[in-house]
């Protein structure tokens, strides 16, 4: 798993010391931990969650969680993806929680478009809109989609991970995707303003 | 084969499609350029969403990296300073007076003995007692000092000096408590009576524990008594200390004579000091004390003779015999006889004003001091006072911080939990009093329910530092590292300390919810605290 730590596996070992420290109490360590790994944990969030300010809500609260359950984290495995499966599990509840769409989004799963797409049209798309207009769309996904996009694109899960994030059969994984990208790129076609809208009705 | 779906494609790049179903793919993509151009679009677009999402966008200031080495000593520096601070004026506004006021008492070098149990021995000597706690502040402030300086060494060499430390405390604590007990005594159970007859004599320190004990011989020693009354009408050479509903002197004692008492009524005489918490005292006409007199009573009669001063917080005081030199009340009435005599200054700080017969005799005009209900906001003292204890609140704090940081953290969380918190607080706050009383009725039961009750006081005092910490994450939001958690600390103890000054005891109760929630989040940390190592932690489930 991708993660926002500059080198994971050259910390690894001063990180599982920290770590201890932290679980008994040192409150520098745990500060240490948190200066650390923050800014990753809020890109994260940031990727995963619709705005800003719930991005930051949830970094703190993934924080407080975590700190509350150091003691249940197996120091052989790695810290990151520890703290990350964390992370995706806190945003995926917070956002299940809201329920924004959610009746819409778990209708028609089987229905999927199989046609050839235009590739033409996709390279123009890819061509003419930067990679902000991309985050901007993506804000404006349902949760789910979004949860998925960022789970596979910017955390680079597995399958199998990402299935059992979401709750989902793992063979379900790839139809999400792909579903979430074909979201995506309407988006991004509709332009801005009429990306609520998308975010509002939108169905495959 | 026809041209495969984008579905297909999709997870054939993402390298999910079975063997034989890749390698049809493959050869397809190998003679059709659609699909070729299908293949590659799709995986630009994975590149171009992976590199959108990826891209670095900035980070909210607090959960950046800050420049955290001035943070840390700015609260490190913050902390000392107020700790040296707290020392200072706990030295000099509590721990001072309050030696000098033993001494005036008569309770200095090793005249005196003192009862106070403690597994199972007695101390002699408040001397002894004040060099331990002299000796227990030195450790902690060793222990401190190494805290301080643990982030500059190898962290298992402190661990080795604080243990160390413990060590040689635990080594000296035997030493404190084992070299005053009196050489050899004489214990007697009495059911339900005992005297001692005339003419007979004991010639070591007498323990009594009877209904009803009666001196009447001599004792060369001191005599030690439970017992519902006692009466001294013999000799006693040592002291006389005595926890009774009655006590009364119509003998000689030759030491000092200190009680804990419903009533104590003296006629005899009495060589050195007297110190008595009581409802009503009783200084007989005939009496003589040879030192002075310290009480802590209800009502307080005295008619008789004593050579040195009177101190007292007493509710109604009668004073209608000689006194040599100075007499200090404080209390609700003072009332001044005709054939008193006070040989040094007369104060009185109390509700009523006093009434002094004019044939009293007096080497100085009384001096009164009106009482004021509530706080007096005119006066600096009162804000300094507040600030003092506000710094002895916070050295405590910190002192809990630093020894078990681990269990602070955690109660501080608990706090969080507001109503069980109050709750449970409530519960121990009555129940752990009433529990020690009882158990005290026992004579072995002394010895648990005195450190029960010293370990309820500790515990009630500190439930302030967590609950002050919980307010202070709640308006800085939650602390990182030690320095940021003293700030909490501080901030959290000032709100409390100052609602203290808002009148119509409103501070009283709020400084009650407080002792409740902090005591209730203890218990229920530590409940937690055993439940996890009783059970083993599962492992990861994130």
């Amino acid at each position: 798993m991708k993660t926002g730590s500059p080198k994971p596996e050259e910390n690894q070992a001063g990180v599982t010391e920290l770590v201890a420290r932290a679980r008994d109490g040192d409150h520098d360590a745990w500060a240490e931990i948190y200066m650390q790994f923050a800014p990753g944990v809020f890109r994260f969030c940031r990727r995963a969650m619709p705005s800003k300010e719930d991005a930051e809500d949830a970094t703190s609260e993934v924080f407080l969680k975590v700190r509350s359950k150091l003691d249940q984290y197996d120091a052989s495995r790695p810290f990151n993806a520890w703290l990350y499966r964390v992370a995706a599990n806190h945003c995926w509840d917070l956002l299940r929680r809201r329920r924004v769409r959610q009746d819409l989004e778990t209708g028609d799963v089987e229905t999927m478009p199989l046609e050839h797409p235009d590739p033409g049209q996709l390279e123009q798309l890819i061509a003419k809109k930067s990679r902000e207009d991309v985050r901007k769309a993506l804000e404006q996904l349902p949760g789910r989609t979004r949860m998925a996009l960022t789970l596979r694109y910017y955390s680079d899960m597995s399958y199998d991970e990402i299935a059992e994030t979401l709750g989902v059969r793992r063979a379900f994984v790839g139809v999400l995707l792909l579903r979430a990208r074909h979201q995506l790129r309407r988006s991004m076609e509709q332009g801005p303003e009429s990306q609520s809208h998308v975010a509002a009705g939108s169905k495959i | 084969m026809n041209h495969f779906d984008e579905m297909t494609a999709f997870l054939y790049l993402d390298g999910q499609l079975e063997r034989t179903q890749a390698s049809e793919v493959l050869a397809h993509t190998a003679e059709c350029a659609e699909c070729r151009v299908l293949l590659e679009s799709l995986k630009r677009e994975t590149l171009w969403i992976e590199q959108s999402l990826q891209e670095k966008d900035p980070v909210p200031a607090r959960f950046a990296a800050p420049a955290r080495h001035a943070n840390v000593r700015w609260g490190w520096a913050t902390a000392l300073a107020m700790a040296i601070a707290g020392v200072l004026t706990l030295w000099n506004g509590v721990v001072e007076p309050f030696e000098h006021q033993l001494n005036q008492a008569g309770f200095s070098g090793g005249n005196l003995m003192t009862m106070l149990f403690f597994s199972g021995a007695f101390w002699k000597g408040w001397s002894s007692l004040l060099a331990f706690f002299g000796f227990f502040a030195g450790t902690i402030f060793c222990i401190l000092a190494l805290v301080f300086l643990r982030r500059f060494w190898r962290r298992g060499i402190a661990v080795g000096v604080v243990l160390a430390s413990f060590f040689i405390a635990a080594l000296g604590l035997p030493v404190f408590l084992t070299a005053p007990v009196a050489e050899a005594s004489e214990m007697v159970h009495g059911h339900p009576s005992y005297t001692l007859p005339a003419g007979q004599t004991v010639n070591t320190d007498l323990f009594v524990a009877a209904d009803f004990a009666r001196i009447e011989g001599t004792v060369n020693g001191d005599v030690i008594s439970w017992s519902e009354e006692i009466q001294i009408d013999g000799h006693v050479t040592g002291d006389v200390i005595s926890m009774a509903r009655e006590l009364r002197v119509n003998g000689q004692v030759d030491g000092n004579v200190r009680s804990y008492a419903q009533t104590v009524s003296l006629s005899g005489s009495v060589g050195k000091n007297v110190l008595s918490a009581c409802q009503d005292f009783e200084l007989g006409p005939n009496a003589k004390v040879g030192g002075s007199v310290t009480l802590g009573c209800g009502n307080a009669m005295i008619s008789g003779s004593v050579a040195r001063g009177i101190t007292g917080a007493v509710g109604d005081t009668t004073i209608d015999g000689s006194v040599g030199q100075d007499l200090k009340i404080r209390g609700d009435n003072l009332r001044i006889g005709p054939s008193a005599s006070v040989g040094g200054v007369t104060k009185y700080t109390g509700r009523h004003e006093a009434t002094v017969d004019p044939g009293a005799k007096l080497a100085s005009a009384l001096a009164f001091t009106q009482l004021k209900e509530g706080p007096s906001y005119s006066s600096w003292r009162y804000y300094w006072h507040r600030a003092e204890f506000w710094g002895a609140a916070f050295l405590f704090g910190l002192v809990l911080l630093l020894l078990m940081p681990q269990f602070f953290g955690d109660v501080v969380r608990a706090s969080k939990n507001v109503l069980p918190s109050l709750g449970f607080g409530i519960l121990f706050f009555f129940a752990t009093p009433i529990v020690a009383a009882l158990v005290c009725i026992t004579v072995v039961g002394i010895g648990l329910s005195v450190p029960t009750i010293l370990i309820w006081l500790v515990a009630v005092y500190a439930a302030q530092a967590f609950v002050a910490s919980w307010l202070g994450e709640i308006l800085l939001g939650p602390a990182l590292g030690t320095g940021p958690l003293l700030g909490r600390l501080a901030l959290g103890l000032a709100i409390i300390h100052g609602l203290e000054i808002l009148p119509y005891h409103v501070g009283f109760f709020v400084h009650l919810i407080v002792f409740w929630w902090g005591l209730g989040a203890m218990a229920m940390a530590a409940y937690r605290h055993l439940k996890r190592a009783a059970v083993v932690a599962p492992p990861v489930a994130a």
